[in-house]
């Protein structure tokens, strides 16, 4: 009976302190430094500079063009159109990643009034086989840069892989199987992927003055830094 | 009929009806025309972009940011460009920061030197 309450009271103090941990874990409120610094910027018109490709497949970079408005719209930004932009580059000679990124980001404000310049390398978009499957990868790294300052904004890298094929089911489920792999990985549409993988990696993009969670999360960057006055010497208390 | 029918019924009415967020119908056009840019593809997108920032405007929407623009370089591409500048003008009213790229348009489209 003794061990018996014994080893109940021990289960409820570890309870107790599994309930504590979570409940003061989940109150550590987040690290807003970024946000703040960003929206000392305000970024508000971004342009898309020629993707740089690094993978194997050579119409990578012009599929990827048609995804990467969209979740920068969605976010909140004017997003200058792309293809006008392009053809703007074009005719200035300066059509490829090599040449257009070497240009100053703050002439992209002057001639173009970007206050941001987005470059995208994509380092993955391909399919890599297995005997009774395929993989499609698409990986990208993204980087935007204010444009009166030439300083990184915000950098983040996503990757996004399907996989088809590999189910068993005897020798009829071989078959199927192989003819599966081989379709799918010549009909897949590598471009719905990119697009999943923009999406995902602008969830870390602060909101943009044109989403509707902007003035919100804006305020609430600001009561963070209330709540955390900086010292003297400029550091985080 | 029974209620289950029915809902389904209205479930298929509904989402057929339902021509889906406009920034992934463009997002669908610009890729068809990118992949296989010929003047039937061209001509298309032209047509797409011109009706999604009519039908905006006429539900009392502003089109997304860029659009216009880019129905501008599309009907110039089309042998419209009689009609670009007006979407150009369009562009910048909706959206005042893009002054600077619609200048820019406006001297691509007269021939003009570009980065002034």
């Amino acid at each position: 009976m003794t061990a018996s309450i014994n080893a109940s009271g021990k289960v409820c103090r570890i309870g107790l302190v599994v309930f504590g941990a979570l409940l003061f874990g989940g109150c550590v409120s987040p690290d807003y430094s970024f946000a703040e610094k960003y929206y000392e910027r305000e970024p508000r018109t971004v342009v898309v500079l020629p993707i740089r490709n690094e993978s194997t497949d050579a119409e990578a970079s012009r599929y990827f063009l048609a995804t990467i408005a969209r979740p920068f719209v969605q976010r909140g930004y004017y997003v200058l159109p792309i293809e006008s932009t392009l053809e703007v580059f074009s005719r200035e000679g300066l059509n490829t990643a090599g040449s257009a990124w070497g240009m100053k980001p703050q002439l992209l404000q002057k001639y173009l009034g970007a206050d941001a310049a987005l470059y995208v390398t994509i380092t993955k978009w391909d399919t890599s086989y297995a005997v009774l499957a395929s993989n499609v990868t698409v990986s990208m790294d993204y980087r935007l840069v204010d444009c009166h300052t030439g300083e990184d904004l915000w950098t983040a890298r996503a990757t996004r892989t399907r996989s088809s094929g590999g189910s068993g089911g005897g020798l009829i489920g071989l078959f199927v199987s192989v003819v599966d792999a081989a379709i799918s990985a010549a009909v897949t549409d590598y471009v719905p992927l990119a697009a999943e993988a923009n999406t995902g990696a602008l969830q870390s993009l602060p909101p943009g003055a044109y989403n509707e969670r902007y003035a919100e999360y804006k305020k609430k960057v600001t009561d963070w830094r209330k709540a955390n006055p900086k010292t003297e010497g400029g550091s985080e208390k | 009929m029974s209620g289950r029918s029915r809902a389904l019924l209205i479930l298929v009415a509904v989402f057929s009806g339902c021509r889906g967020d406009v920034l992934q119908r463009y997002e669908t056009s610009l890729y068809t025309v990118l992949r296989e840019p010929s003047p039937e593809h061209t001509s298309e997108h032209a047509e797409f972009l011109r009706e999604a920032i009519l039908e905006a405007e006429a539900e009392g929407r502003k089109p997304p940011p860029g659009i216009c623009i880019e129905c501008a370089l599309y009907l110039d591409r089309t042998d419209r460009s009689g009609e670009a500048r007006e979407f150009l003008d369009r562009e910048l009213r909706y959206y005042p920061e893009s002054a600077e790229i619609v200048a820019v348009m406006i001297r691509m489209l007269a021939g003009e030197a570009l980065l002034k």
